[in-house]
């Protein structure tokens, strides 16, 4: 026979419950992470093609803005990982370019992204953008030796893993 | 002739017999001279117990009592915070069995929903192509496509485009998520 539990018991008991439960979910939500992989990648029309490295978006770069291009290679390819919150993680860029990578906020299933270039001459390229994880965006144009640079930046949760 | 012995008196005398045995006693006591006498001397040598605890009792005083039993109490040195939240929860837990293990429970059908939520949602279908063709550009991981609700794809702007300029694309992959592209007239 189940003992009777007295009212202030029960109280008490969702009460705690309560607590436990805000105090969980507010440890999920500070300790929000994401992985971003930022790919470079310099466009030009010197006959080379596509870096077998980058087949995979082959069809992307027939189509404009990047149609104009015969040659893709991939420069580099490196892992961030972003915490909510956070302030700007410095991006490994080619010289004489900087940038940052800030994640903003996760709303509506979408992560919400700053990429700053910074470049030598002209003010900094401030692109702000919404993704689903593991979907990427681009931001491209500025001036490479032989093209232009294409950067690309792709995010997931911390524990996720992106297929090529 | 009934006899009964001298425990059994002392015993009738604290009233702590029987009704069989304390009558068996008062017939003895009528009957005989030798237990009636031992009786009375026992009253007498409770008398005199009974006198000598009052005067000693007289003889102490009270005054200051409770201030004397109060300083006792504080002068006994007080558990530190850590030995007071241990024993607090050894109570806690051992007597309030009726709070935490209910929280606990449901807290964990809780925890246990959360995670088995994103599970019973299906494959997201893919939204129909706005564009013409393209690549895959990037394929998210299993996990990505079960525990997102929302269409797939990612948008970009030009946040500052009165001071760069620039364009912004929406370039479809084959399974019609838009990707954005900004391009920066360098």
């Amino acid at each position: 026979m189940l003992r009777k539990i007295p009212r202030t018991n029960a109280k008490l008991a969702a009460l705690l419950a309560g607590l436990l439960a805000l105090a969980g979910m507010a440890a999920a939500q500070a300790s929000e992470r994401i992985r971003c992989e930022v790919l470079t990648i310099e466009a030009s029309r010197t006959g080379q093609g596509i870096d077998p490295a980058l087949a995979v978006y082959a069809p992307v770069f027939k189509t404009a803005p990047f149609a104009d291009f015969d040659t893709f290679k991939l420069v580099s390819r490196r892992d961030y990982e972003l915490t909510l919150p956070g302030g700007p993680t410095p991006l490994s860029l080619p010289t004489p370019y900087a940038g940052t990578l800030r994640f903003d906020r996760e709303s509506g299933g979408r992560f919400e992204l700053s990429l700053t270039l910074t470049r030598p001459t002209g003010g900094p390229v401030l692109v702000q953008a919404k993704a689903t994880p593991g979907t990427p965006f681009f931001a491209a144009g500025l001036k490479s030796a032989l093209g232009r640079w294409v950067f690309g930046v792709s995010c997931d949760r911390a524990n996720g893993v992106v297929h090529y | 002739m009934a006899r009964v012995t001298q425990d059994e008196l002392a015993r009738y005398r604290d009233g702590e017999l029987s009704v069989s045995a304390r009558q068996r006693v008062e017939e003895a006591l009528r009957t005989s001279p030798e237990d009636r006498n031992y009786l009375e001397r026992l009253d007498r040598l409770g008398d005199l117990l009974r006198v000598a605890h009052e005067e000693q009792a007289s003889q102490v005083s009270f005054e200051g009592f409770a201030e004397r039993v109060a300083a006792g109490i504080h002068a006994a040195e007080k558990p530190g915070v850590g030995e007071r939240i241990r024993v607090w929860l050894e109570e806690f837990f051992e007597h309030r069995r009726a709070v935490w293990i209910p929280a606990v429970s449901a807290v964990g059908a809780v925890a246990a929903l959360l995670l088995v939520l994103p599970l019973l949602h299906g494959p997201i279908p893919a939204a129909p192509a706005p564009q013409g063709t393209a690549g895959v550009i990037w394929a998210a991981s299993a996990d990505s496509a079960a525990s997102t609700a929302v269409p797939r794809g990612s948008e970009a702007i030009l946040a500052n485009r009165g001071q760069v300029t620039g364009w912004e694309f929406t370039v479809p992959n084959d399974r019609g998520e838009p990707i954005g592209v900004v391009w920066v007239n360098d």
